[in-house]
Order: structure tokens, then C-alpha cells, then sequence
């Protein structure tokens, strides 16, 4: 297990630190240097070995916290929010790096963290929990995108959640009557007519602008006049490469769409009190019925 | 990860295995019950007896086939019918709690000063406060004598510069007592004042100037309340032991300075009579209770805060 | 520069209450070179004390007891310390746990005499049952001991604390049995609180009048009860030369223990900025 607060023994060096927990399995002397000198030879300290943590900076004692858990080629490894301790800078470079080394070596790693960001950066599997209970497992991709429910949806990054009948349920669309629009699915569902249903929209996924999209714009035809919202600027974060809009509609709801500025003076800049719409394809969305 | 055989829990007390934790916690509990708890029992037992020429009669008997149960609860009633004891115990507790109020005068503002003091010089002053601590307190105390004394040193430099023309009495009266017992437990108030007001965080008295206060109420509104267990620590830790202290008022008391300690210790050694130096010693437990149980619940308060 | 108010009475309430706690240990420092026994009159300066104390055969005596009973008294407080402070740092939930708590804090605060008079009375009585122990050397070292582990226990506890609790967990994590945890991680940590316990439990031991006085019997008198019953009866200059030789011996032991600390902690900081420009 690897602590969020490292726990190496102060009172030993980082070589002891790492032949620790071989010495007790009783290892003959020369394995443990063996092993040792390949666990400093991975995390890159082997001209460390011979001092004290207290001696060492914050990056390098997580390396050693990581050597001695692995020393012992644990089958499974547990992480307790390992990156908690560093500052922003060296988390970023250091999650990769304990990436790097763990693929390298080769070890089922289960980690822990409230870190959203984290865990899409390392993790080949997310597992999102609630009240104890696992609710979705998958890749980062699967998991941002196809949310199996709301509170995954709602819990990995933002997400606009409509409110909805279904009105046409077709096995290629279906059709989702809210509030605030209609939603035009390009994909079946399981469910039946009149169930209610929530429609969720990624804020990357809509596109945003002053005049009404003309309809060769749209995906399909068959979606001219659903997906799309209209409602006014209420809110706005410029943040360089994207910038982010609260758009508060006629009906009160606000959706959340995330511009990205790929192109210089994209045209007249929009900015708090501009009229506007907001539209997505149908092929961009996701239902949830729980 | 850990053997199959132990759980890794945050728990890990619970790791140690059965049979691991009875005797860690056996040992010095089988100790303290033998050399704390039963003397104590012991002490109360004799108490209900009394002095049979060399020793004292037995409160158990068992002759002739008759267990007999005699408790003599006349030494109690002694206590009370004497006005010396109760002279002894309150005068034993007004000197206790006038030193203890001395002492919190003197020490606070030392702690104070010296917990606001840079942080290089702390350790410096810690050590010159700690070092008569380790020096003997018989010897320190002994050295008052000298002192105070009416051929002694104070009185031969007050005639020399022609301060005073005769002598003043200071040694064995009331002053030299407490004074000694001031003198002897000052350190045992700085300590934990000092621990207690270095810890503080000083942002604190920074918000409240911020919002309008004046050092002073700064002082009494926020430092004071805040350094109140170290204060009640260090008046348990001078106060109890004062009131049964023997050696200072032995050294530096005289007729008019009553205290049960030297009753205690006149009872037994001089009178030899040992049920009733027991009797005065329950009563002075029973006097102390209160702030014994005071000072216990504290200490277990600070074990607590510490596993924060 | 001008000095604050504040900044004056800090300084002057401080340097009175050195001198008042250092005046006694002065004067008996001086004095102990008095060519006078008398204070009254100063005799010149002389070594003769120092001589007489040589010769003092019941002092000497008292002092080679007090020794051993301080050594004695300092190995087991600090034993009985660390099962104490490992008891109530560890087991949060036992049986009697309150009673425990209460018995081991009790004799830093509980007056000498009802100590020294019920481990006494208790003694006797088991003398009377089974024919020992006869109070000496072993009575002593008893009743200091039961002081001396209530202080013991209360720097290891607090040592314990402070120390993270997931060092223990990482050394089981990676192996260890609770035994091996204990030898291996927490004894070398709590190294110094250790130490320090024994020194204080040896001082408090060395220093002992009251419970010395209770519970020793005859050719086993400590030296502080010597020195007592000489202060009792008057003033005495062989008292000073024993404060001066004391003062003497605790002033360089502390000076000695200060420095080396200061050095260790210099050692650390440079290697500490050493680690980080390499870093």
C-alpha cells in the first residue's frame, strides 16, 4: 500500500526504507540488493539511497513511498490519494510518471481519490462510487460519455440535464418532449411511450450563436427545429483556448456551453445580454432513465 | 500487500493480537493496582484501627472460631473533636491556594513573555527555567534558610547598607513558608502555561485587533480563555501537591504555619501512632478528590486531543 | 533604537523572575567557599568544606545509595512508562481504562507523605503476612519507581502522539508482526522521549526526601534524607558544597546535551537544503 502521507520510517534510510518489508519476508542478503538496486534504478534515486527522508524533497520521498511498495511485487497495489501532498506543477508531471513506472513494472493498482482530473489521467478503469455503492465501471472515455445514470453524469464534469416524456420511440430515434425543446435522439432506447426520461448534453457538445442555424446546418433534417434553445447571455468565462457561457432560457432553466476559440476574432465576440441560440445533434446526446 | 493473517485496518490496535494486547496493558495495571490502588485500601483499613503498643490491633480477627469485625472509627471522631486537624486542614488549604494564586501571577507573564519571545531564543530560556528544576529542591529550598534568616544574608546586606537597624523576622512565619512553596513551584505553573501559550495561533489576536480591539481586551477576550487548560493544569499541578506538602514547612514554617503534611509526619514518626496518620491521610485524599479528579479528567482530555 | 514598552516589561519581568529563581542556587554556590560556617560573616575564601566532604563517610554512603537507587528507579519507570503510554495511546476501549488513566496520572500530583505513608503501611502489613520484604534499598526503589513511571508515562505518551500512526500500519502493511513493529519502528522513534525520562525519573529519584524517609530501614539511608536532617537542625556548609558539586554537574550535563542538540539540528538543516537543491 502506498499512504497518502508516504510513511517512510524517518529513523532509516531510503535503501532500508525499500528493504524493509523484504527483510521481513526473510530474503537472503543478496536478493534484497538486488531487488533494492532495481526498485532505485526505477524511480530514478539510486544516488539517494543512503539518505533520510527528511533529507529528501517532497517528489522524491513519493518515489520512495512507491519503491518500497513495489519492492515486494505485490499483486495488488493500493494507492491512498498518492498525489494529495504535492503542489499543482508536480502533480501533473508526477502523475504520468507513476503511470509510467506502474505499466512498467506491471501491477494491478487500485487507487483513491477525489480528484476528477486524476483519476481520467491515470486510470484504464474508473470505478464511480456514491453512498458506497459502485454505480458505473469503465474507461474515462465510456464513462464521460456514456453515463449510465444521472449521478455519474452529473459527477464526471459538467453536464445540462433536460427533463422529459418520450413522444416517439423508434428503433433508430426516439423523440423526448421537455420543457425547453424537443429532443431529437438518433438512437433507440428501451422504454415505453410516456415514461419519463432525461436527456444529457455535454457543454462541449452544443454550439452557440447570435442567428438561428439554417437547417443545411443541422445533422439530419429530421432534427430541424428540436435540439435547439433559446435564451439570453446571463453569464460568461473567458478562458483563453475556450470560454464558457450561462445561457438562462425562456423557461428558466441555464445551460452551461463551453466554446472552444479556435479561430481568431471568431466574427463579433458574444458577451453578457446577447440574445442566442443554443443548439446540438442528436447523435451527441445521451438518455438516462435513472 | 500485509500476510493473509492480519487485517490492515486503520485500527491497528486491534492488530496486535489478543493475547498481545492483555499483557501490554497487564503489566504496569497489575503494578499500579499492587503499589497505587492497595495501599490506599490499606491506608483506609488502618485508619478504622487503633495503636496496640508496637503495632496496631488487627481490624480482622479470627480466634476461637469467631471472626470478629472491629471497626474504631475513633480516630475520626478525634479528627473532628481536636481543633488542631481542622486547623491543620484549612490552613493547609489556604496556603495551598494563596501559593497556587502567587504562582499563576508570576508565572503567567513570564510564559508569556517567553512564548512571545523569537523563536531562536525559546530553547535558551526553557533551559534556564528547567535547570534549577534539576538541581535538588531540598538543596534550593535549604538555601532560603540562609537567606531569610535572621543572621542570614538578606538581613546582613539590609544592616551593612543601613536599610534597616535590627534584624526582621522573616524565617518561620507564614512569608517564609509560602514563599518557599512559591519559590519551589513556580516551574511546575510555567510549564504548561508556557506549552499551552506557545501553541497559540496568533493570527487570532491579529483578527480580533483587526476588528477593533485594543490589546488589552485582545488579551483577556481571546488569550486568556484560550490558554484556560494550561492554566487549570498548571493550578492542579501546584495546588494538590501544596496542600500535603511536608518538606518546605518543615524547613521554612514555624509555630504559626499549620500544615496536614507535618501533622501527618508527626503522627507517625513522632507519635508513632499509625492508625491515626492514616486517618489524617484519608481525609486528605478525601479533601483532594475534587481537584485530583479535575486534573485527571484534564490529562485524559489532552491523551484524547492528541490523536487528532 | 528606541525599545517598546512592552518590549521593557517583557525583559524586566523575565530577568526578575531568573533572579529570583536563581539567587538560592548563587548563594549556596558562594557560600560553599566560605572560610565561616556562619553566614552571618564572611571568612574568607576557602576549600575546607570541600575537604571535610570528602571525609563525610554518611554522606558519601547516602550518596553511592541514592546513586543506585536512581539508577534502578530511572531503567524502571521508563519501562513500566512505555507499557503505560503504549496502553493508553493504543487501547482505546479496555476495561478499567478510566481507573488505569487515573492511576498512572495520580502520583505526579498526589502529596509525598500519603504516597510514602500507604505504600508503607501496606509493606508492613505484607511483612507481617509473609515475612518480607524488609524496607531497604528494594522498598525505596519501589515506591520511586511508582513516581517516576507516572512522569515516565507522561513524556512517552506524548512522544507516541505526536509520531503518525501510519508509520506503524506501513511497517505491517509490508510484513512486520506487531512485535517486530514495535522494535523496529516505535522504540528507535521514541528513542529520545525515552531518554529523557530516564533523566528526569533519575533526577526526581536522586532528589527524593519524603518517600525516601517513609520507606527506608536501617543502612539504607539516601543522601537526601542526610542532608535533611542537617538542614533541620541548623544551617550547615556541607549543604553547599553538595548544591555547588550539583549545580556544577547539571550545568555542564544540560550545556553539554544543548549543544550537541543545536549541532544536530545545524547537521539537519544543511542537509536539508543540500536535498533540495538537488532535488
Amino acid at each position: 500500500m502506498m499512504f497518502q502521507s508516504y510513511a517512510l520510517f524517518p529513523h532509516l534510510t531510503v535503501w532500508d526504507n525499500i528493504a524493509f518489508g523484504l527483510r521481513r519476508d526473510g530474503m537472503p542478503k543478496p536478493q534484497v540488493e538486488e531487488r533494492v538496486v532495481q526498485m532505485l534504478e526505477l524511480v530514478q534515486l539510486k544516488q539517494y539511497a543512503k539518505r533520510k527522508p527528511h533529507q529528501l524533497s517532497g517528489g522524491q520521498q513519493q518515489r520512495v513511498a512507491l519503491a518500497r511498495s513495489l519492492a515486494k511485487r505485490p499483486k495488488l497495489l493500493l494507492l491512498d490519494e498518492p498525489l494529495g501532498a504535492l503542489d499543482a506543477k508536480l502533480r501533473e508531471r508526477t502523475q504520468l510518471e507513476l503511470v509510467g513506472i506502474i505499466e512498467q513494472v506491471g501491477v494491478t493498482c487500485v487507487m483513491v481519490t477525489h480528484d476528477q482530473e486524476e483519476a481520467m489521467t491515470m486510470a484504464t478503469r474508473i470505478g464511480v462510487m456514491s453512498e458506497g455503492k459502485i454505480l458505473q465501471i469503465g474507461q474515462p472515455a465510456d464513462i464521460y460519455e456514456t453515463p449510465n445514470c444521472r449521478f455519474v453524469a452529473d459527477f464526471i464534469g459538467t453536464v445540462n440535464l433536460f427533463q422529459g416524456t418520450l413522444e416517439t420511440d423508434q428503433p433508430d430515434h426516439v423523440v423526448i418532449a421537455s420543457p425547453q425543446c424537443k429532443h431529437y435522439v438518433s438512437h433507440g432506447i428501451t422504454g415505453s411511450l410516456g415514461m419519463v426520461a432525461h436527456v444529457a448534453v455535454r457543454p462541449e457538445k452544443m454550439a452557440i450563436q447570435a442567428n438561428l442555424p439554417a437547417d443545411e446546418e443541422r445533422e439530419s433534417l429530421a432534427e430541424v427545429g428540436m435540439n435547439i434553445v433559446q435564451g439570453v447571455i446571463e453569464d460568461l468565462a473567458y478562458l483563453g483556448s475556450l470560454t464558457t457561457y450561462h445561457v438562462r432560457l425562456d423557461s428558466g432553466m441555464v445551460v452551461k456551453v463551453t466554446h472552444t476559440n479556435a479561430a481568431r476574432h471568431d466574427g463579433t465576440r458574444l458577451t453578457w445580454g446577447d440574445k442566442v441560440y443554443v443548439w446540438w445533434c442528436g447523435s451527441d446526446v445521451v438518455v438516462l432513465t435513472s | 500487500m500485509a500476510p493473509s493473517t492480519h487485517k490492515v485496518s486503520s485500527l491497528y490496535g486491534k492488530v496486535t493480537g489478543a493475547w498481545g494486547r492483555t499483557a501490554v496493558i497487564s503489566v504496569p495495571m497489575i503494578f499500579l493496582l499492587i503499589v497505587f490502588l492497595l495501599p490506599f485500601l490499606v491506608v483506609f483499613k488502618i485508619s478504622l484501627s487503633e495503636m496496640d503498643a508496637v503495632f496496631f490491633k488487627d481490624v480482622w480477627t479470627w480466634k476461637e472460631d469467631v471472626i470478629a469485625l472491629t471497626v474504631r472509627y475513633g480516630n475520626y471522631v478525634s479528627l473532628t473533636q481536636d481543633s488542631l486537624y481542622i486547623n491543620s486542614y484549612l490552613s493547609s488549604l489556604k496556603i495551598a491556594g494563596i501559593t497556587t494564586v502567587i504562582c499563576l501571577g508570576i508565572a503567567y507573564p513570564f510564559a508569556y513573555f517567553m512564548a512571545r519571545s523569537p523563536a531562536d531564543r525559546r530553547p535558551t530560556l526553557l533551559m534556564l527555567v528547567m535547570l534549577p528544576f534539576w538541581t535538588s529542591f531540598l538543596l534550593r529550598v535549604y538555601a532560603w534558610k540562609m537567606l531569610l534568616a535572621d543572621s542570614g544574608v538578606f538581613n546582613n546586606v539590609a544592616i551593612a547598607i543601613g536599610l534597616i537597624g535590627e534584624p526582621v523576622k522573616m524565617m518561620n512565619t507564614p512569608f517564609s513558608l509560602v514563599l518557599g512553596m512559591v519559590y519551589t513551584y513556580v516551574p511546575f505553573m510555567i510549564l504548561p502555561l508556557y506549552a499551552n501559550l506557545v501553541k497559540m495561533d496568533l493570527r487570532l489576536l491579529e483578527a480580533a485587533l483587526d476588528l477593533g480591539a485594543t490589546p488589552w481586551q485582545a488579551f483577556w477576550r481571546i488569550t486568556v480563555p484560550l490558554s484556560k487548560s494550561g492554566i487549570i493544569a498548571g493550578s492542579m499541578l501546584v495546588f494538590i501537591p501544596c496542600v500535603g506538602e511536608f518538606v518546605i514547612p518543615d524547613l521554612l514554617g514555624g509555630p504559626e504555619t499549620l500544615m496536614i503534611g507535618h501533622v501527618l509526619w508527626d503522627e507517625f514518626f513522632s507519635n508513632n501512632d499509625w492508625p491515626m496518620a492514616a486517618t489524617v491521610a484519608v481525609v486528605m485524599v478525601g479533601l483532594i478528590i475534587v481537584p485530583l479528579s479535575l486534573f485527571n479528567k484534564y490529562q485524559a482530555e489532552s491523551t484524547e486531543g492528541g490523536r487528532a | 533604537m528606541k525599545i517598546s514598552v512592552g518590549e521593557m516589561t517583557s525583559r524586566f519581568w523575565m530577568l526578575a523572575v531568573f533572579f529570583f529563581l536563581y539567587l538560592p542556587i548563587f548563594t549556596l554556590i558562594i557560600f560553599s567557599f566560605n572560610e565561616s560556617p556562619m553566614v552571618s560573616n564572611w571568612g574568607g575564601f576557602s576549600l575546607r568544606w570541600y575537604e571535610a566532604l570528602a571525609k563525610d563517610t554518611e554522606i558519601i554512603d547516602g550518596f553511592k545509595l541514592s546513586l543506585r537507587v536512581a539508577f534502578s528507579t530511572g531503567c524502571s519507570s521508563v519501562i513500566l512508562g512505555t507499557f503505560a503510554a503504549l496502553t493508553l495511546h493504543r487501547f482505546k476501549r479496555f476495561p478499567g481504562r478510566t481507573l488505569f488513566a487515573g492511576m498512572v496520572n495520580s502520583p505526579l500530583v498526589m502529596p509525598e507523605v500519603i504516597i510514602g505513608l500507604s505504600l508503607l503501611l501496606m509493606l508492613v502489613q505484607v511483612q507481617r503476612m509473609f515475612g518480607f520484604p524488609d524496607r531497604g534499598f528494594g522498598t525505596i526503589w519501589l515506591g520511586h519507581t511508582l513516581l517516576g513511571m507516572a512522569y515516565a508515562t507522561v513524556i512517552i505518551l506524548s512522544r507516541l502522539q505526536e509520531m503518525s500512526p501510519s508509520l506503524e500500519e506501513a511497517a505491517q502493511d509490508l510484513g512486520s508482526r506487531p512485535l517486530q513493529v514495535f522494535f523496529l519502528i516505535t522504540l528507535p522513534l521514541i528513542s529520545q522521549a525515552i531518554a529523557s525520562a530516564w533523566l528526569l525519573t533519575f533526577t526526581l529519584s536522586l532528589d527524593d526526601v519524603v518517600i525516601s524517609a517513609f520507606l527506608n530501614g536501617p543502612g539504607s539511608t539516601t543522601m537526601p534524607i542526610t542532608i535533611f536532617s542537617r538542614a533541620r537542625l541548623g544551617l550547615s556548609p556541607s549543604v553547599n558544597t553538595v548544591a555547588t558539586l550539583t549545580v556544577a554537574v547539571v550545568s555542564v550535563g544540560v550545556f553539554a546535551a544543548s549543544i550537541l542538540m543545536s549541532r544536530a539540528e545545524k547537521r539537519r538543516a544543511l542537509e536539508m537544503a543540500a536535498a533540495y537543491r538537488g532535488g
